[in-house]
């Protein structure tokens, strides 16, 4: 009977293809591609860590000279996400902001300077929500639900019971018990 | 108002017509045309812009332009002669502490600015100099590893 020989090596060096490219500043990231004629964009973020939208103005934002359009939520209905579970995300908040940061209007100008001026002009209106800021208060009875379809605040409630846990637990040598966060 | 700006940029001497207000990140990615040296946060929280002004680690999204005159100022392409990695571009590809690679400059300048300060680091001062930098990709052991086995090929006679 012939040996069998391993034909890869688990846990050998494996370099990274483009390894040379990345460690030398030549690999060419998205904000690395410089056009002449090239639009800025920035992103006006929601100062509110909890809120309905009532209102995105971004007329006076649009008065700026150089600045070519802006996009809010209500432009952009279609939902994404790279996970089918984050399907129920929008490019840009839609009726309400989720968290301080949120993206909430896109700006496209002639340049960078230009570009921030309108995210100075652009006027958002909310009507604040409670913000949760634990797991454990997002919990809580009566919290506000973040999301429609998600009672309680709860995105997955996850169990899994594989061979014998009992037995497992009996026979170990050592059981250690807790509970964990993690973000 | 704009100025003539005389620095020394990856070894040459260079004379510019700047803006008073441009960042000097600005200024080496849009004029200049050298992308190596990343934005990432813009504000300097991450790291991801970090150049060298005259040895030392400095953000290139917080220093002006103009403030330059008269220094020498490193970037990512400054490292590796003659298609030949530095030191620390080997450890980092070597031990691969690059993931996708766009806190990369970065780090590599941060480790660069200390192996020229401190040729044989300890871990805690690694730590210390890579402080200012964050990896989305976390893989922050590697990257300790990487400056680690920069320092031994430093020793061993190839630049950082």
């Amino acid at each position: 009977m012939n040996e069998i020989v391993p034909a890869h090596n688990i846990g050998g060096y494996v370099p990274m293809i483009d390894g040379p490219e990345k460690v030398s500043g030549r690999a060419k990231y998205t904000a690395d591609i410089l056009q002449p004629g090239m639009l800025a964009g920035r992103i006006y973020r929601s100062p509110y860590s909890h809120g309905e939208i009532v209102e995105v103005d971004v007329s006076e934002a649009l008065k700026v000279p150089g600045v070519r359009a802006i996009v809010t939520g209500a432009d952009c209905d279609k939902p994404f996400g790279v996970l089918p579970i984050a399907r129920s995300e929008y490019p840009l908040a839609r009726e309400r902001v989720r968290y301080r940061g949120e993206p909430v209007a896109a700006v496209a100008a002639v340049d960078g300077a230009s570009a921030r001026e309108a995210l100075r002009r652009i006027k958002l209106k909310v009507r604040e929500l409670p913000a949760y800021y634990t797991a454990k208060a997002a919990l809580a009875p009566g919290a506000v639900a973040l999301h429609e379809k998600k009672p309680g605040n709860i995105e997955r409630d996850m169990l899994f019971e594989l061979g014998s846990t009992e037995q497992g637990f009996a026979q170990a040598d050592l059981v250690r018990e807790g509970s964990y966060n993690c973000a | 108002m704009t100025r003539l700006l005389e620095f020394t940029l990856n070894g040459r001497d260079r004379a510019d017509a700047v803006a008073d207000n441009i960042l000097l990140l600005d200024f080496l990615r849009e004029k200049i045309g050298l992308t190596g040296t990343k934005t990432g946060c813009d504000g300097g929280e991450c790291g991801a812009c970090t150049v060298l002004i005259d040895d030392k680690p400095a953000l290139s999204c917080l220093t002006i332009a103009a403030t330059i005159a008269g220094k020498r100022v490193d970037t990512i392409e400054s490292l590796g002669h003659d298609g030949q990695l530095s030191a620390v571009q080997r450890g980092f590809h070597e031990k691969l502490g690059s993931q996708c690679g766009y806190c990369t400059p970065g780090f590599i300048m941060a480790s660069a600015g200390l192996l020229r300060k401190n040729p044989n680091p300890s871990e805690a001062e690694i730590l210390e100099a890579l402080g200012s930098n964050i990896c989305r990709c976390t893989g922050y052991v590697k990257i300790i590893e990487a400056v680690k086995y920069a320092a031994v090929l430093n020793a061993q006679g190839v630049a950082p």
